[in-house]
């Protein structure tokens, strides 16, 4: 008998309460991310338009029809010119670098100085809040305020030229393409390098507290222990904070969008960034081109694969790479060594 | 373990990567009210008892006004819904049916308006209900999306192309009216609602132009407004600046382009850069446009004509002058555009003398962003004169059109004729609104009976929108007229303000059009 209430309590399983738990997310999932992604790949191979007819003025819709790589072909026929796709990318790519770049810089120096042992920084809890508290504001809004803060009539020209006398007469940022670059890569900087030194300090407070007790008995300076001992500590850190930067940097939309005065990449399509590129294709007000807008996704998906993969081999831990090439090394040896001795493991 | 972690961060990655390709599919949008049901036994249900007797009478109204159109048609669609669905994108409308159209609004039949409808309006419920009981609320049913970036039509296009269902009304703008009226599938033909053509008698003529499908010759859209454009400009400054003391020796100065550019010039010199003769070049598109003799589209082809050109150079001219920009710079619908009307400006900001508006445009935006009410400090109320200026256009104008998912044919019949037809309620409309009102009896009883008007210190500027009028040719229009247009505006500006060249400008223009529209060439 009491095998029996043995075996019953072993089959007693609590696995199925977690798949239980997990089912909402991946309904979510398949149903809003995995469904869209397939249909994407597969409009990007077809023809599918909707629109006004330009000789019988009817609206009709075309496809899908499978056309193979015509819209990619599509894609890149005016790739070259101001509002083409390449200009999307290198625009999306200039004005992420100058976002990163001095967010990352930015944001390890907080994360160095909060998790100082001997700084000691006073009001912490302060500091943090009032950085991280731009990325709580919506990305409209403060998209919003910068255009009317720099605006032809706004109050930056207002305080140029009557308090300061700089200038005498108004210059219009929002035509000029490096100011309206330099706000989108400001504004991203500004909303998202709290966002980025949380993560960095989870980083550093996970590196083992002995590190830094030994390296400061050896005498290190505060600027050696940074970069000899915490850079090294938080590389995986950075890696994901590098990845999630890149993904979220090449679908960077909203803010170039509302900045550009004409909401297409304004001034001459120099702020449009990939993105806006693929909703201007559906949602621009000419025809909807499905077709190439999921041709244009396609390109981006593969570009954001790409990028990624090129981080992951830069910053890959090279010893560990290393002691893996010779463990395989030793084994193909052994393996061989096999074949030798006629399979005889001797 | 490690490398475990590592291929579940990749993956991880991946998932994330993914998303940039979320929302790039084809999302049929249905929020479109699906509610309109139409159950006969739903409609008899809310349709008969309480408001059958006003019904009857507002019908026979209805009648009564519009014999002097003739004959009659019988409705094709039925009258059968339960709710009334129009899809607009913004609030004008819902405000005109509000006051005007129902009987207890703040001019309607009530109030001292002219013809009773039988509809009502319940503020605690947010609801209209028609004479025959069928009602329209307000946040279900009176469907709101901002043209903003072409949102309105990107609404109406999902619905159209997933067969849904669009209602019983809906708006359209000039600028792409003719998108829908030449598409069977999202618009009717007016005599499908049981309004004969010859109603329309009273219209202006090109409103009727663009009301009429280019597929089969039928009006299946009616405007309550015409949108002649003139001069604006403000006396005051003319006088201090240029000398000129009346209307005729202004209209002399802005005759023709070459004129209006020696005035500008003058105007910016004599203020010092402080005071300019027009808003930016956007506003003076607005008028070339009209005047072109070519569309955009020939055939399937994209035509860059020498206008266009010379349109640029004077785009260019205007903005690029030894003494600096002419314009104040601005586009249309900015903060700057919008304040500059008014005296209150910075003392860093230039305001303008002139501006270019049509009918709608003085009694909404001008009174609006003028500064306040007459005398107030730094208000232009009252300081402004209308003139011709250097040749007639149009700017605008709201159509309203019926598609065919319609189920209450006799009340969009009823508000058609209210608001575009009946010469009295439109008579009343105008005379309360300052709008100009799509008949030209009416508009000439209001002139008759001593029409003027205090922001233009008390001219008759109805006059002047009556002669011009009458030369309006939208025979130029195309459904794609404001995706073309917004492209041709920022070729236009990186021309003249970021030192593009012409070429670089137009062929930039070519491609952005080519990549919007398919089936265009451009050579």
């Amino acid at each position: 008998m009491a095998s029996v209430a043995n075996s019953r309590l072993k089959s007693v399983s609590y696995a199925k309460y977690g798949y239980i738990f997990i089912f909402p997310f991946f309904i979510a999932f398949f149903i809003f991310q995995l469904y869209p992604l397939v249909l994407t790949l597969y409009y990007s191979l077809q023809e599918y338009t909707m629109g006004q007819n330009l000789v019988t003025f009817q609206f009709e819709t075309i496809g899908p029809n499978f056309i193979g790589l015509e819209n990619f072909r599509n894609v890149f026929l005016n790739a070259s010119e101001p509002s083409g796709i390449l200009n999307a990318f290198k625009n999306t790519i200039i004005m992420w670098g100058c976002n990163f770049i001095p967010q990352i810089c930015l944001s390890l120096l907080c994360a160095a100085w909060f998790t100082d042992k001997r700084l000691r920084v006073p009001g912490q809890g302060i500091f943090k809040i009032l950085i991280f508290l731009p990325n709580v504001l919506t990305a409209s809004s403060i998209a919003i305020l910068f255009t009317s803060l720099f605006d032809k009539t706004g109050i930056i020209n207002v305080f140029l030229m009557s308090q300061l006398g700089v200038i005498d007469t108004q210059y219009d940022f929002l035509r000029s393409t490096a100011w309206t670059r330099g706000l989108v890569s400001f504004i991203q900087t500004w909303m998202w390098y709290g966002n980025t030194m949380i993560s960095l300090i989870s980083g550093i407070l996970g590196i083992n507290e002995s590190l830094f007790e030994a390296s400061e008995i050896d005498g290190c300076t505060s600027s050696q222990t940074f970069f000899k001992v915490t850079i090294p500590c938080i590389q995986p850190i950075m890696v994901y904070t590098l990845i999630t930067s890149i993904i979220g940097g090449l679908q960077l939309y909203d803010v170039p969008k509302l900045l550009s005065t004409d909401q297409k990449g304004a001034p001459g399509y120099t702020v449009q960034t990939v993105t806006m590129y693929i909703t201007d294709k559906v949602f621009g007000g000419g025809t909807q081109d499905y077709g190439k807008a999921g041709a244009a996704a396609t390109l981006l998906f593969i570009a954001t694969c790409i990028l990624s993969a090129i981080v992951f081999y830069i910053l890959r831990d090279e010893d560990e790479v290393a002691q893996k090439k010779y463990i395989k090394k030793q084994r193909k040896l052994a393996k061989q060594g096999n074949k030798v001795s006629g399979g005889l493991q001797i | 373990m490690k490398s475990l972690k590592k291929t579940l961060a990749l993956v991880a990655v991946l998932a994330m990567a993914t998303t940039s390709l979320v929302g790039c599919g084809d999302s049929s949008s249905d929020d479109s009210g699906s509610d309109t049901t139409t159950t006969t036994s739903a409609a008899a249900d809310g349709g008969d008892d309480a408001t059958a007797d006003d019904g009857d009478d507002a019908t026979a109204d209805g009648g009564d006004d519009t014999s002097d159109g003739g004959d009659t048609v019988e409705a094709s669609l039925p009258s059968d819904g339960t709710n009334f669905v129009i899809n607009s994108w913004n609030d004008e409308f819902l405000g005109m049916v509000k006051n005007y159209y129902c009987d207890n609004g703040e001019f309607g039949y009530d109030n001292g308006g002219p013809v009773q409808t039988g509809a009502t309006y319940d503020e605690s419920s947010n609801t209209i209900t028609f004479a025959n009981g069928v009602t329209c609320a307000i946040d279900s049913d009176y469907l709101i999306k901002p043209s903003d970036g072409g949102a309105y039509q990107t609404n109406l296009d999902q619905i159209l192309s997933s067969s849904g269902d669009l209602g019983d009304m809906f708006l359209a703008e000039a600028d792409y009216a003719l998108k829908y009226i030449n598409n069977d599938s999202a618009t009717v033909a007016l005599t499908e609602v049981g309004i004969s053509e010859s109603e329309f008698a009273n219209q202006y003529e090109y409103t009727i132009q663009v009301g009429t499908s280019k597929t089969d010759g039928s009006i299946k859209g009616s405007s309550w407004q015409a949108a002649p454009g003139l001069f604006l400009y403000r006396p005051s400054l003319a006088e201090s600046l240029l000398g000129v003391t009346d209307e005729e020796a202004m209209q002399e100065k802005v005759k023709d382009w070459d004129t209006f550019i020696a005035t500008a010039q003058e105007v910016n010199t004599a203020s010092n850069g402080k005071v300019k003769l027009v808003q930016g070049i956007q506003d003076v598109w607005q008028v070339f446009r009209t005047n072109r003799t070519t569309s955009w589209i020939d055939g399937t082809t994209l035509a860059v004509t020498s206008e266009i050109e010379d349109f640029m150079d004077i785009a260019y001219q205007l903005t690029n002058d030894e003494s600096g920009d002419l314009t104040v710079g601005v586009n249309q619908w900015t903060n700057g555009w919008n304040s500059c009307i008014s005296d209150s400006v910075s003392e860093a900001s230039a305001k303008t003398m002139g501006s270019f508006f049509s009918t709608w445009g003085i009694q909404w935006t001008m009174v609006s962003n003028c500064g306040g009410e007459e005398g107030e400090e730094g208000s232009t109320y009252g300081d402004w004169r209308a003139i011709e200026g250097p040749s007639a256009y149009y700017w605008g104008g709201t159509w309203i059109v019926v598609p065919p998912t319609c189920d209450n044919a006799d009340i969009a019949k009823d508000i058609i004729e209210f608001f575009t037809i009946n010469t009295e309620s439109m008579q009343w409309y105008a005379q309360n609104s300052s709008d100009y009102c799509n008949n030209d009896i009416a508009i000439t009883n209001i002139i008759d009976s001593g029409y003027s008007f205090d922001f233009l210190g008390g001219q008759d500027h109805y006059s002047l929108f009556q002669e011009q009028v009458k030369n309006i040719d939208v025979s130029l229009m195309t459904g794609y007229d404001q995706t073309i247009n917004s492209a041709f505006i920022e070729a236009v500006n990186s021309y003249c303000y970021d030192g593009t060249s012409k070429e670089d400008a137009i062929s930039s223009f070519k491609s952005a059009v080519a990549d919007q529209i398919s089936g265009i060439t451009v050579e």
